[in-house]
């Protein structure tokens, strides 16, 4: 009892202290009579969630009391234990008509958001396969094939690669095996590689011409955008002289002690992860 | 094709007292070390000395058993671990015990070709060597040549057969000698802490092999090397066939390891069955024991630049350009985004990949297809050993493929 009457004064700061006492008085006899009905002890639910509009009083300890939910305490002591929020009573509280607000008994029931309920129901809802439904002609025995999503194997030969003898290729013609149109499907790049083929003999040996003169100011993307073509092509061009790849060489160096233990980590951690790749691990 | 009479050739992997052959036989290949007399005494003769030639009636070796450097063939018969070797491996009843005790002595436990497993150890890889290489080429046509040498040492890798003789339930003699159950491997064992590849080989089968930065390339390990690619040594031709016999004073040979020697057990069982048994026999030990092993060869790859190499693939072979496309994707401003991509080339689609961004997805993608191209297997693999077999269906030529992408 006195626990209940802590916990209206915390939980209602703002009632005057007259009035919290009255509310009170109510709270004991509600209680009582909750007792001579077999509930042990209450537990206050929370009412900052509940919805207001149903509710008929106004008054925050009437809600408070219509918001009580029957709750079984640890036997060896009598104070409420806030901590659980377990509700069991010994009878069905539903066959307690007059613990009932007249609204439905929904509130009543276990913590549990409704709307959560009944999202996660909608996401579970999975579509199964096609084969599953009911087919067109369900005369004939068929063959449901479900199988789950995995990659595909790498020891079954694409279509094109099978060699023109193979006997796979006329059994894997009539089947399905179009089944994505590359077409619809977006580019993994956002644009496709140009390929011009613009660069005669003479600007390749101008571009080596260039390249040797000065490395330092002609770089590989200079070159690439004087002559508008790719800095792969000019690597595959000419080289850089040795002189430019050591001095290329110590700049990668400074700007590489330059970095602490995380980020060269990370970095190695990376070049390991695109190895890992290559290996199809 | 004939068959050969290797009953009668098997005669030869017995020594003489094991032998039930004719008497010709008997005399032609007696070996000389059970006939050697009594005249031997440690004490005042050396062992290079010139022995007299055994009489006629020269009675049964005075040897003690410690003297010798491996069990005498006699004791094959009595050993039990022998006997529950052979039944455990299922070995053919025409194998003798006899046999089988010499299949566990090692060159370095006794030097004499006469009584070790040299010889048939040669016989027995060169059999796994075709076997092994046969099947594979002729299962997976296009696969690289790393990768064909991988899963060849895979298949008949001294490391596998070390395994496989584990398997068998092999035990290890603690060190060679006469008195040792013939049922246990007989080898010079190393050395606590030496180590055996410490030096490079020398005497290798390649040549200009003193210049170190000369680019090997994988194509000149076909022609020099050995069934793994690695480069082995040359073989010297085979010593004489001393008279006098090896006994235990004598300045030993290198001992080996345990995978070595168990390696050298493992061929010897197979060339001892193709000798005893026939070529059938050793085929069908062949695929239960060797070719039943588990090998996934997908896992084997290792590519470099993936999309490179599937570009350079579609252009030798005459297809459209490779496309990147993404399939289906999630999440992509999550912190776990999971991408889709496929490889197409034209409408076809070559391989499929899963990353958590698309570079990665693409390059997974890459190798897919890569691998698709690779592990191409024919539906009816037939391989040329199977001609040997009575009443073979006439040969058809298997598919042959171009060869490895190079870039």
């Amino acid at each position: 009892m006195q626990d209940l009457l802590i916990m209206t004064c915390v939980r209602f700061p703002s009632l005057p202290r007259q009035t919290s006492a009255e509310k009170f008085r109510d709270l004991s006899a509600w209680i009582n009579r909750l007792s001579r009905t077999g509930i042990r002890t209450l537990h206050l639910k929370s009412i900052q969630s509940q919805s207001q509009s149903w509710f008929p009083f106004r008054d925050p300890i009437y809600q408070l009391i219509h918001t009580f939910t029957a709750f079984r305490p640890r036997a060896s002591s009598r104070k409420i234990d806030m901590a659980a929020f377990v509700t069991v009573s010994k009878r069905p509280i539903l066959g307690l008509p007059f613990l009932l607000p007249s609204c439905e008994p929904a509130t009543l029931e276990l913590r549990r958001a409704q709307s959560t309920y009944r999202r996660t129901k909608q996401r579970l809802r999975i579509k199964p396969d096609a084969s599953f439904g009911s087919s067109s002609d369900n005369s004939q025995a068929h063959i449901i094939h479900n199988p789950p999503s995995s990659a595909p194997s790498t020891y079954h030969t694409p279509m094109k690669f099978l060699p023109p003898n193979d006997v796979r290729r006329t059994l894997r013609n009539d089947a399905s095996s179009k089944s994505q149109s590359p077409e619809a499907l977006p580019s993994v790049f956002k644009s496709a590689p140009e390929r011009k083929y613009h660069l005669t003999r003479e600007d390749v040996e101008e571009i080596r011409k260039l390249r040797s003169s000065d490395p330092i100011l002609w770089s590989r993307w200079k070159l690439a955008k004087h002559f508008n073509c790719s800095p792969i092509f000019i690597a595959q061009a000419c080289e850089a002289s040795p002189q430019k790849k050591e001095i290329q060489r110590q700049v990668l160096a400074a700007v590489q002690s330059r970095w602490g233990k995380t980020r060269r980590m990370a970095r190695e951690d990376r070049q390991l992860r695109k190895e890992s790749w290559g290996r199809d691990e | 094709m004939k068959r050969l009479q290797l009953q009668r050739w098997s005669s030869s992997a017995l020594s003489s007292r094991a032998r039930t052959g004719g008497r010709l036989q008997r005399h032609l290949y007696s070996g000389t070390r059970l006939q050697s007399t009594n005249s031997y005494s440690l004490q005042d003769q050396s062992l290079g000395q010139q022995l007299a030639p055994p009489s006629a009636t020269s009675d049964v070796p005075k040897f003690t058993k410690r003297q010798l450097p491996s069990p005498p063939a006699e004791a094959a018969r009595e050993s039990a671990k022998l006997a529950a070797l052979h039944a455990r491996l299922y070995l053919p009843s025409r194998l003798p015990l006899e046999t089988l005790a010499r299949c566990l002595v090692d060159a370095s436990a006794d030097p004499s070709a006469q009584f070790n497993n040299q010889s048939l150890a040669v016989l027995g890889n060169d059999l796994l060597s075709n076997y092994a290489s046969e099947h594979l080429i002729c299962t997976y046509p296009r696969l690289p040549l790393t990768v064909i040498f991988a899963a060849m040492y895979a298949y008949v890798g001294p490391k596998t057969l070390l395994a496989m003789s584990r398997e068998w339930g092999v035990e290890h003699a603690a060190a060679p000698g006469g008195e040792v159950d013939p049922g246990l491997l007989q080898y010079k064992r190393l050395d606590p802490g030496a180590k055996p590849d410490a030096e490079p080989l020398v005497g290798t089968t390649r040549p200009n092999e003193d210049q170190t930065t000369w680019r090997r390339s994988i194509t000149s390990s076909v022609v020099y090397d050995n069934e793994f690619g690695d480069p082995e040594r040359a073989a010297s031709p085979p010593a004489e066939l001393s008279d006098e016999p090896f006994l235990m004073n004598d300045k030993g040979p290198a001992p080996v390891t345990p995978e070595a020697a168990s390696a050298t057990f493992a061929r010897a069982v197979m060339g001892a069955i193709y000798l005893h048994a026939g070529r059938p026999a050793a085929k069908r030990f062949f695929e239960q024991h060797f070719l039943s092993r588990q090998l996934d060869i997908s896992k084997m790859f290792n590519f470099q630049q993936p999309a490179r190499d599937l570009t350079r693939l579609c252009a030798r072979e005459n297809y459209d350009e490779p496309v990147a496309k993404i399939i289906s994707e999630t999440g992509r401003r999550s912190r776990t985004p999971v991408f889709v991509v496929g490889i197409f080339s034209g409408v076809d689609k070559l391989g499929e990949g899963t990353g958590a961004s698309l570079s990665e997805a693409r390059a997974r993608a890459s190798v897919a297809a890569l691998k698709g191209w690779y592990l191409y297997s024919p539906l009816e693999v037939r391989v040329p050993s199977a001609m040997e077999e009575d009443g073979a269906a006439p040969w058809k030529p298997v598919y042959v493929d171009l060869g490895e992408v190079i870039v």
